[in-house]
């Protein structure tokens, strides 16, 4: 997949990056062995990277630093053009209104709202995305029903609880949701696993798209390392993770 | 869609749960302001009913036992008071005027006042109102009665219509005085107090149809005999009073209608006398002068003084109600704190997601304060709906039952106060699961504990 450099470079002719992370570390408060130690890790705008590694080589919580939930001790994490670890702890939940959408494993859904509700629930929280949606003259429901039919959600289930539909389709409305209002990044932990190996692939096609309509930098986490080929870039946490190479080498 | 209306959603989904404390809430609101309800109504209604009235005399007894018999018709006098005595004080020269009653009878359950033209004349309720006639006039004969407004009202009763009395104070009475009805002469306005409820008959006319005689001469009976008219004399077919009383019907006969104004003493004793003063200040040597007679026992008050022991009364009776429903409103606090934060834990998803979405602690913390202040101000107004309810059901029963007329208004200042108290409280009970859910978010972060 061709990326456009242009869009990539700051006006000084400096390379811009979606995620930006130099000599990050990261402990859990009344430890002292760091669970994330990243020297460097550099993701370009629109690219889609599959993350990778196996259980307590700190995956949850390199995610929840790039969400700014959680704020390294050193190092620098920069996400387009936003430090994260130089904002206050309100700040960085406003950034991840704007410019984070994530979806989880399971249970993405507030089961007492309908379908729309859920999607447009991510705007409450996000001027940046209403301000977006507003530019291109969308309303967030008319925009949300869009992208749950363009995720193969029937127009018919729109208006149903969350709670009424299966796995496949919450996922799919979670990744609606992720996608309103065209935030720079987004975040899948594990979306897949929960659920069976064709409708995985149809999920991973359609969110590729949405993504790409969106110029959306997609990091998604995985253990079925089969889904790496259809990736731009493949990251082992055990490779850029010292912290990881160490713990997990010691324990298995 | 705001925080509240999120709040509003999460609560319809749990809405067993919301509906059980909200329900418990509602309870105690309606109790809370129930009593300070029942408690204003009650003062307002009992201070309404006397007026202008400086001393209530009654035979020896308890203060409030003589108010609550002479005014409210609640309870009976122990003793009587000879007419003698009356007389005497009637004519004291403290005294303007004097009006006598006596009591113990009723018609159909209301009771019925035996008492002189003087009581229309000098009766006063509410803020010194005298009493009106909304039909003809006080009763000049010894068959005539006087009708307050509701009983004219129930009984569907006008001038010129018969009324039988009988004898004891339920609404069933295995005696009637048959032998002796009253015509209706007047009919008095609404008062708003007891009164309303009362039936009014001539003193002379009791002591007829209670066998009574009372020719000038034969009239020096000892004040003292005569617990109770109501008992006197009731007529058994196989007893010798019966012949007794056949005696006497041919003069009964003639005094049936006999005017008023002939009559010297119309009845032996009476239950109680109301006394206007000359001067107000002075009752209370008057009463002190009416406790101290050596003649004959007798007990005097004044209606203020003893209402105000009788809410002293009654105020640890109230206060005792308040803390009472003070604990069912803990309790419904408990109960709302044990439901919000039994489901948290429950709702650790539901909070990740948002985390997820740029909620921050706070705005976790303010969606369950939001539920919470919904659940208490469904809660109140719940209560509050209760409590108007229970009033437009019991108001009738009310008047019915002690006269007094419960006014349906709009909130007091105390009782807003009391719901403000509510709410404070629920909101305060609030911030245990709002903080819980605060640190929760923190903790988790965007990992979902299942």
């Amino acid at each position: 997949m061709a990326l456009s450099t242009d869009s990539s470079l700051t006006p000084n002719g400096a390379r811009s990056y979606s995620v930006d992370i130099r000599e990050l570390s990261f402990h859990w408060r009344g430890q002292t062995s760091p669970v994330i130690d990243i020297p460097l890790l550099q993701i370009p705008p629109a690219q889609r990277v599959f993350l990778h590694g196996p259980s307590g080589s700190g995956k949850s919580t390199l995610l929840s630093l790039l969400a700014g939930v959680h704020t390294p001790q050193h190092g620098r994490i920069e996400i387009h053009q936003h430090r994260l670890n130089e904002l206050s702890q309100s700040r960085r939940d406003r950034f991840r209104a704007d410019y984070i959408g994530y979806i989880f494993q399971q249970f993405n859904l507030l089961p007492f709202l309908d379908l729309i509700h859920n999607v447009t629930l991510a705007c409450e929280f996000s001027a940046k995305r209403r301000q977006y949606l507003a530019e291109h003259n969308k309303s967030a429901r008319d925009e949300a029903s869009r992208l749950l039919t363009r995720l193969s959600i029937a127009p018919e289930l729109h208006h149903r609880a969350a709670s009424q539909l299966s796995v496949g389709q919450q996922q799919r409305v979670a990744a609606a949701r992720a996608l309103i209002g065209a935030p720079a990044l987004v975040i899948a932990d594990e979306p897949t696993s929960a659920l069976d190996a064709d409708s995985r692939e149809d999920f991973l096609q359609l969110l590729f798209e949405e993504c790409a309509a969106t110029k959306s930098t997609l990091v998604f986490v995985s253990h079925d390392s089969t889904l790496a080929s259809m990736f731009d870039r493949s990251v082992s946490l055990l490779d850029i993770n010292r912290a990881a190479t160490a713990a997990t080498r010691g324990v298995s | 869609m705001n925080m509240l209306k999120l709040a509003w959603a999460s609560l319809l989904s749990r809405r067993a749960n919301a509906l059980l404390t909200i329900f418990a809430i509602a309870i105690s609101v309606t109790l809370l302001l129930g009593v300070e309800r029942v408690s204003q109504q009650t003062r307002t209604g009992f201070g309404n009913t006397i007026s202008g009235t400086d001393l209530i005399v009654g035979a020896r007894s308890g203060q409030v036992n003589l108010l609550l018999f002479s005014v409210f018709h609640i309870g009976n006098p122990s003793a009587n008071v000879s007419w003698q005595s009356f007389t005497h004080w009637r004519d004291h020269e403290q005294v303007t005027w004097a009006i006598p009653i006596a009591l113990g009878d009723s018609f159909r359950g209301h009771p019925v006042i035996a008492t002189d033209e003087q009581f229309f004349n000098h009766f006063q309720y509410g803020q010194r109102q005298s009493l009106q006639f909304a039909d003809g006039e006080a009763f000049s004969h010894t068959d005539h009665a006087v009708l307050g407004a509701r009983v004219a009202r129930q009984q569907n009763l006008h001038i010129g219509d018969d009324v039988i009395v009988a004898h004891g104070t339920g609404s069933v009475s295995f005696h009637h005085h048959d032998e002796d009805p009253l015509t209706v002469t007047g009919i008095l306005s609404a008062t708003g107090t007891p009164l309303d409820n009362a039936v009014f008959v001539p003193l002379a006319a009791l002591a007829a149809m209670h066998g009574e005689n009372h020719d000038e001469a034969d009239s020096e009976p000892s004040p003292a005999h005569r617990p109770s008219f109501s008992d006197q004399r009731v007529p058994a077919d196989d007893e010798p009073e019966h012949t007794h009383e056949h005696e006497h019907e041919h003069e009964h006969e003639q005094h049936d209608h006999r005017p008023l104004a002939e009559i010297a003493q119309p009845i032996d004793s009476i239950s109680a006398f109301f006394i206007g003063l000359d001067s107000q200040p002075r009752a209370i040597f008057m009463q002190r002068m009416i406790n101290t007679w050596g003649q004959e026992p007798l007990t005097a008050i004044m209606p203020g003084a003893t209402l105000q022991e009788l809410w002293r009364t009654l105020n640890m009776f109230e206060r005792t109600l308040a803390i009472v429903s003070g604990f069912v409103l803990l309790t419904g606090l408990i109960g709302m704190l044990a439901t919000l934060l039994a489901s948290l834990q429950e709702r650790r998803r539901e909070m990740a997601v948002l985390r997820s979405l740029g909620a921050g602690p706070k705005t976790i913390f303010g969606l369950l304060v939001s539920e919470a202040l919904l659940l208490t101000l469904i809660g109140i107004a719940v209560g509050l709906g209760l409590l108007y309810a229970a009033m437009l059901v019991m108001a009738p029963w009310v008047e019915t039952q002690f006269g007094v007329v419960i006014h349906i208004g709009a909130p007091s200042m105390v009782e807003w106060r009391r719901m403000g108290i509510v709410l404070l409280a629920g909101l305060i009970v609030s911030f245990v699961p709002a903080w819980r859910a605060y640190r929760n978010s923190l903790a988790d972060g965007l990992t979902i504990k299942v």
